[in-house]
């Protein structure tokens, strides 16, 4: 304040608040929640043990032996074999495999399209608003699971087409999240304020709108990714996942359907176990990430 | 008056979505690869025998003419022939979704019977342990997979400890199926298990946005006890956000059917619609999907209709 | 003039109160060693800007706060001590011997119940004798008692078919069903337009006379302070710096807050105490923006809704026009449809002589450069994920081609001219007061040397000391770079203040308009007229007098003033 040409004529406040990093008080947050961060490390873990335990634990996946079909856990082999002679253990790391990277990517390309269409749509309201919420709504209405089965039973789906349908499949409702934050947000003051002086629309939706939804875009994607980790489950597990010798853990529990009846348990608990701890810890991170954004209205 | 007019608009609406429904599902249908040919008349068939089919189903048509063809049909009442059932679809709807409805009822009854309490009660005792291991349930209920918990069940309940039939009931009609009501048990929990979850989840925050709300404080300003706000003014403001996600969760609803009624092998609309995915029996098909597309449209129809009667605010800004 | 009786039992004692919450970034004492006592039949105010602690001491007395409260001291209401761990005890107390009103009526009552049924609720905790039947005749006699016409219709309506001020006076009925003992009123007009609020505050003033119940009033408005209240304490920073009877404390304040604080109270000046008249404004050259009959309507069909009604308004050069009304008297949406962001239903815009409605591109950009603008609220005027320098430079960004060092530069004379200081450049916004984001804004709206600044309440949702710096800051720019300004505001003082001309708007119309020290002193419409008396001023003895006339005025003429 040395070079101020002229003196306040009021007592003004100019004592600035310590500097409080919003970036420290959302960490402290989010690890506070102690679901959440049991979260983070489950999904770690299922990342390292399922890409880099293959390194530490080699086994044979794509050749079929039948000579050790069958084997309860024990010597050699930690969790048994299946039937078909492959060593579980390894197969669920290779399971593992496909089951995260087709969530994941499914998870986080559903709600890239969703807040594309979301926010183009709230954007632009009107009669372009309506024709694109009722396409959605149409997809609302179609079940998802049915189509996947019907898509699945017609093609041989690979990791790729599964990742593009089941992101299809589920981008609606981001959409109608990132809608409804983007109606509010072009109402703000800020954006109303920037229009008035003449910014464009390219100003408004790429310098406040989008960076302002994406906190409700991270927690929605965290909880896409679990959703399509078990969508991914139920059409493997309806015998039209993807193709042997590859497999998902959905997969893994449909094959070993038969054998759990009679007794053979390690074919359907570890990855029962595995899809059911991987989408909590999807879950817990989501809820976690929403208290730490302070997110309203989800799920 | 008002609420007349706005229930109008929203049927109009329903009826545009039912409409690009059966756009999408047609023309997704058809644009795959393949098609029902090969799957009605086995690996055998003779490339004339195919030709034959597709022309005798008129799929040799463009897919345009195809589709008016279907949409024509359809407004007059007619969903077709199956492929290879000997029936008409509409036949074999009519058989199997009132047994789906039994069940899917049954298991949102279950669900919504015991998600409301718990998630009423986890939000009045918010971030204390009960609430915490509620929670923790929930996830875990949430993150299993329908298919896993059904074959836990049937190993638990059926073969551990010999109690309940593995078998849903086979009856052919609806009366038939109440007569097994053992048989029933394994298939309501196991469809109802996720839905508790999601709702209960649903409710909890729902109550907890309403108890920060002012009147809560206006009430308990009153002298009305605790107990007696959540009861007499929390609960019933919570619950008109549950009506609503009540009219979107129809087609989970119908997803977890499909998956019980394969699993405990239930010969409801889930089971036709398995069956007929592996032809593929086009006409079943489509028949299955428009009707759940129905149905939820008419639920979340009805879901908005429950809205403006309970909700004075809805019907005011009509 | 506080007449107390000596020897009865006080309505209500609090000693020694400390209130502390427990927060994310640590403990935080609300309220401090705060000591004060009501008697019946008395009105204490308790005053003070955000922050000061006043509603938590408020709150503390109902046994309301929020779990995260710590408190400590004694509170006896009616002579019987507050105890929050006894909850049925709480109960009891709560809507018998006290209770309150709450400030904003368009959340306070439940929207799925009728009023009715809100009222009996009160009625039967309390009288287990009451039926349903006696509880609704009960209701309907205190609908009747608070001023709501047609009770035994209205009590069957839910809150959203009522007004704000008649919903307000549903929360007076429900605190007073049991003539309890103590009234508390925290900001009970805050959320109401200023001929309502005086509507409420005779009602409140009425009952509370008639069943002599001390009334524990919170507000940071001095002119209810002076319409009301009859003692008066001074609260900052949680602690009590003042007590006192109200002629004392709002016309010879002895702490230095408390002076601070009333200086900086935006004062109407009311006929009598005339201000010297400004040279009015040259009209030769072309306004820098006029409205020319401009209807703006809302939807279509039989369910439009005419927000602008044949409004025409000009602003010359370098002058300041006020345009003030009540809520939906249609000035900020006359303020939205200046600037181009509402395009009118009939009518014509102009800018700088320029028609809005049919420049495009270039030119229109061009205009619109000549453009400032300051909204409402401090929060929301702000995109909280850029930085403060950010915020400010995006008027640069938009129009000019300029280099990263030439933006700094010119953020940094902005900054100084607002008299923020250099540090604030990469703070970002919830990092600031709200005063100082107000000022950020006036920064930003300032970076271009605009020949024109619409502020639509740009100061209403700040404390009146902070609302008094950031007015002075926006008048000393005025004066130093000559911009005209709209400057739209529901405050009478404040634009009193600020503004050469006035228009005063009322459902969508110009209903006067004229130089500040005609319209606003000796208003020829009745509509201003009622709307000036209304304002409450901040001399006791002042606004004695003008409610008197007041309210001899409405007798006059009944039929005019229903209720809100």
């Amino acid at each position: 304040m040395s070079h101020t040409a002229l003196q306040p004529t009021a007592t003004i406040e100019n004592d600035l608040p310590a500097p409080v990093s919003n970036r420290a008080l959302m960490i402290r947050r989010l690890l506070r929640n102690k679901l959440a961060v049991a979260g983070i490390a489950v999904v770690l873990f299922a990342f390292v043990f399922s890409f880099l335990g293959p390194l530490l634990y080699p086994t044979d996946q794509m050749h079929v032996d039948l000579g050790s079909a069958g084997l309860a856990p024990g010597d050699g082999h930690p969790l048994g074999t299946d039937a078909v002679g492959f060593d579980q253990l390894g197969r669920m790391m290779v399971g593992g495999q496909v089951s995260l990277v087709i969530g994941l990517a499914a998870g986080i390309l559903a709600t890239m399209i969703g807040s594309v269409w979301g926010s183009v749509a709230g954007y632009a309201g009107g009669w372009i608003d309506a024709v694109m919420m009722r396409i959605v709504d149409s997809g609302i209405a179609i079940p998802a699971l049915f189509i996947l089965l019907v898509i699945s039973a017609i093609t041989s789906p690979n990791s790729l087409t599964m990742i593009v349908v089941i992101a299809a499949l589920s981008w609606l409702v981001p959409s109608r999240l990132v809608r409804a934050e983007t109606l509010s947000l072009k109402q703000r003051d800020y954006v109303l304020t920037l229009r008035g002086i003449g910014g464009s629309h390219w100003r408004v939706v790429g310098r406040h709108i989008v960076p302002n939804t994406v906190s409700t875009l991270v927690v929605n994607a965290t909880f896409q990714v679990a959703d399509a980790i078990l969508l991914v489950a139920y059409v493997s597990y309806l015998g039209m996942g993807v193709q042997a010798p590859s497999t998902d853990w959905g997969g893994m529990l449909s094959a070993g359907l038969n054998a759990a009846y009679s007794g053979q348990w390690w074919l359907i608990l570890p990855p029962g176990i595995a899809i059911i701890l991987v989408v909590c810890a999807f879950n817990a991170i989501g809820d976690g990430l929403r208290d730490m954004f302070d997110v309203k209205g989800q799920q | 008056m008002e609420i007349l007019r706005f229930m109008v608009k929203r049927a109009g609406q329903a009826v545009i979505v039912v409409f690009i429904v059966t756009i999408i599902v047609f023309l997704l249908l058809h644009s795959l690869p393949g098609g029902p040919a090969r799957g009605v008349l086995g690996i055998q068939a003779t490339p004339e025998q195919l030709e034959l089919f597709n022309k005798e189903q008129g799929l040799d048509r463009p897919l345009v003419i195809q589709y008016l063809d279907y949409l024509g049909r359809l407004l007059q009442g007619n969903l077709g022939e199956s492929f290879v059932l000997n029936a008409s679809v509409s036949d074999l709807l009519s058989q199997r979704v009132p047994k789906t409805l039994v069940l899917s009822v049954l298991s949102a009854v279950v669900a919504l019977s015991i998600a409301i309490p718990v998630g009423l009660w986890q939000a009045a005792r918010r971030n204390r342990p009960a609430d915490y291991a509620l929670t923790a349930l929930s996830f875990v209920a949430y993150a299993t997979p329908v298919f896993f918990l059904g074959l836990v069940m049937i190993i638990v309940f059926t073969q551990w400890f010999p109690w309940l039939p593995s078998q849903a009931p086979q009856a052919d009609t609806v009366w038939g199926i109440f007569a097994e009501p053992a048989a029933l048990v394994l298939p309501v929990v196991t469809g109802a298990l996720g839905m508790i979850a999601v709702f209960s989840r649903y409710m909890r925050s729902s109550t907890l946005d309403n108890l920060s709300e002012d009147y809560v404080r206006t009430a308990l300003a009153k002298g009305t006890s605790r107990k007696v706000v959540l009861r007499r003014h929390v609960f019933r403001n919570s619950l008109t956000s549950v009506v609503t996600m009540l009219g979107y969760y129809i087609p989970v609803l119908f997803g977890g059917a499909l998956v019980v009624e394969q699993l405990f092998n239930y010969p409801g609309m889930g089971l036709l619609f398995w069956n007929a995915a592996q032809t593929p029996d086009f006409p079943v098909l489509l028949g299955c999907v428009l009707i759940i597309s129905i149905a939820t449209v008419i639920g979340s129809l009805l879901a908005d209709l429950t809205q403006v009667l309970i909700d004075p605010r809805v019907r005011e800004s009509q | 003039m506080s007449k107390t009786v000596e020897g009865s039992v006080p309505a209500l004692s609090v000693h020694d109160l400390e209130v502390v919450f427990s927060t994310e970034t640590g403990p935080v004492s609300a309220v401090r060693g705060v000591s004060l006592v009501v008697h019946p039949g008395e009105v204490l105010a308790l005053v003070g800007e955000s922050g000061s602690g006043k509603s938590t001491v408020a709150l503390s007395v109902m046994g309301l706060l929020p779990g995260n409260a710590t408190t400590s001291g004694i509170i006896k209401v009616a002579g019987g001590t507050i105890a929050v761990a006894d909850e049925a005890a709480m109960c009891d107390a709560r809507g018998r011997v006290m209770g309150m009103v709450f400030q904003e009526p368009s959340t306070a009552l439940n929207p799925l119940l009728t009023i009715g049924l809100q009222i009996a609720e009160v009625v039967r905790n309390h009288d287990k004798s009451a039926t349903r039947a006696t509880a609704r005749q009960k209701a309907i006699d205190l609908l009747t008692a608070v001023g709501i016409p047609r009770p035994e219709e209205r009590v069957d309506h839910y809150p959203s078919q009522l007004s704000g001020g008649q919903r307000q006076r549903v929360v007076i009925a429900i605190a007073i069903a049991n003539r309890p003992q103590l009234l508390i009123a925290d900001e009970p007009t805050t959320a109401l337009d200023v001929t309502v609020q005086a509507n409420i505050l005779d009602l409140l003033r009425t009952l509370a006379k008639e069943m002599n119940t001390a009334v524990l009033l919170v507000t940071h408005n001095m002119g209810v302070v002076a319409d009301f209240a009859e003692r008066v304490a001074v609260m900052f920073r949680g602690e009590l710096v003042e007590i006192g009877a109200v002629e004392d404390v709002l016309l010879r304040p002895q702490h230095p807050y408390t002076q601070r604080l009333l200086d900086a109270v935006p004062r109407l000046a009311i006929a009598g105490s005339r201000r010297e008249p400004q040279d009015p404004p040259s009209h030769l050259a072309v306004p820098v923006l006029e409205l020319d009959n401009v209807d703006v309507v809302y939807g279509s069909g039989r369910r439009s809704f005419k927000a602008l009604d044949g409004v025409t308004l000009s602003l010359a050069h370098g002058e300041t026009l006020g345009l003030v009304g009540e809520s939906g008297s249609g000035k900020s949406t006359a303020g939205r449809t200046a600037i181009g962001l509402l395009k009118p239903t009939a009518g014509a815009v102009r800018l700088f002589g320029k028609d809005l409605g049919t420049v495009r591109g270039r030119e229109r950009k061009a205009l619109l450069s000549q453009l400032g603008i300051v909204l409402q609220d401090p929060v929301a005027s702000l995109d909280p994920r850029m930085s403060v320098a950010d915020c400010i430079a995006e008027p640069m960004l938009v129009h000019l081609k300029s280099s990263a060092a030439e933006r700094r530069k010119r953020v940094g004379e902005l900054l100084d001219a607002v008299h923020l200081p250099a540090a604030v450049i990469g703070r970002y916004p919830h990092e600031l007061s709200g005063g100082q984001r107000q000022r950020v804004s006036i920064a930003r709206a300032l970076i271009l040397e605009p020949r024109l600044l619409i502020a639509d309440e740009a100061t209403s949702a700040l404390d009146v000391s902070v609302q008094a710096s950031v007015l002075s800051v926006l008048k000393e720019l005025q004066d130093r770079l000559g911009f005209a300004c709209l400057f739209i505001s529901h405050d009478l003082a404040v634009v009193q203040e600020m503004a050469a001309r006035v228009a005063v708007m009322r459902s969508g119309r110009v209903v006067e308009s004229g130089p500040t020290e005609t319209t606003l002193i000796a208003p020829r419409d009745e509509y201003t007229r009622d709307l000036l008396a209304a304002v409450p001023v901040p001399d006791p003895i002042v606004q004695r007098r003008r409610r008197e006339e007041r309210l001899a005025g409405m007798n006059q003429d009944r039929s005019l003033v229903g209720a809100p």
